[in-house]
């Protein structure tokens, strides 16, 4: 497979080997680091939403048995393994009605 | 012998005060402005005008796997620079990165920092070889990617760090549109390095169509 090209001030250059080297180091990088980039964005989006019901947990404030569940099931999401950047496979509980 | 006209106003035949030229040049005859039709037509970039100067412009569909602008644009002309592009990925899901370079190269061990912040969402980042301008992965369909825009300053400083302030908004085919906030640059031990350069790139693959253009500010 040739190098890549680059654009280097507008002109169309290929990259040298060492260059190429470097890239694709750069590349496998990125792809080996996607299970540990996508469980920091899980963590990520749990705090948020532990985040928004931390209130709960005030001294004059009664938390449900469905809100307490919903918080656990959240602080146990990490359990699961995201598939992709997008968390697609990632099941998030439902915030309870009541 | 040297003659010198004076005059007060110059009138037309009508008897209405204008000052009526077609261009006008130094003393070597050498023409810096012409008018016609009412537009005024500068023959060289002004000098000492002010504002943005447009040094580079590219628009292109030919992939790369990044654009790379060096010293020859990027020096000591101007201490500070806009940018303002937009980049299309060729593989789905990649970060957008920018990368500064220093002695003609991209500088490399961990000498760039950001923080980098999209509505809740953020990352600060003190140790990296990029600043990282998207938060979400970029998609790679028609229509997506990032727009972004960005001022490098203290390029030729050796005291204080060459930072980038700037925007960027990402376009997804299937979702919202993301806009956030990037600052980042070089780090505090790396405050000496000039910077004559700045390199973009994505995580992984090539860029696939793009445009970008650099300006100097004055």
């Amino acid at each position: 497979m040739p190098n890549y090209n680059k654009f280097v001030n507008g002109n169309l250059v290929a990259l040298t080997d060492a260059e190429q080297t470097e890239r694709e180091t750069e590349e496998k990088a990125w792809v080996d680091e996607a299970p540990n980039r996508r469980m920091t964005e899980l963590r990520s989006q749990r705090a948020k939403l532990l985040a928004e019901t931390d209130y709960m947990g005030n001294s004059d404030v009664v938390m449900s048995e469905a809100w307490a569940t919903y918080r656990q099931v959240l602080r146990d999401i990490t359990t699961q393994t995201p598939a992709d950047d997008a968390l697609s496979n990632i099941t998030f509980p439902t915030k309870p009605t009541e | 012998m040297t003659s010198i006209l004076k005059v007060d106003k110059i009138q037309n035949s009508s008897g209405a005060s204008i000052i009526q030229v077609d261009n006008i040049k130094d003393s070597a005859n050498n023409q810096a402005i012409s008018i016609s039709g009412g537009v005024a037509t500068f023959s060289q970039t002004p000098v000492g005008a002010g504002g943005l100067q447009l040094l580079f412009s590219q628009a292109t569909a030919t992939n790369a796997s990044s654009i790379d602008i060096g010293a020859t644009y990027i020096n000591s002309t101007y201490d500070s620079y806009y940018v303002v592009g937009n980049v299309k990925m060729v593989i789905d899901g990649v970060q957008f990165y920018l990368k500064l370079k220093s002695g003609g190269s991209i500088v490399t061990g961990n000498k760039h920092g950001y923080d980098l912040t999209n509505g809740g969402n953020g990352g600060l980042v003190d140790a990296a070889d990029f600043i990282k301008f998207n938060y979400s992965t970029v998609g790679n369909a028609i229509g997506e990617g990032v727009q972004f825009q960005f001022f490098m300053h203290n390029v030729n400083s050796t005291i204080y760090p060459t930072f980038i302030s700037g925007f960027f908004k990402t376009a997804f085919t299937n979702g919202a549109p993301e806009g956030g906030i990037v600052a980042g640059g070089f780090i505090a031990p790396s405050y000496a390095l000039v910077c004559n350069g700045f390199n973009i790139s994505s995580s992984n693959g090539e860029l696939d169509t793009h445009n970008i253009k650099v300006y100097g500010v004055v």
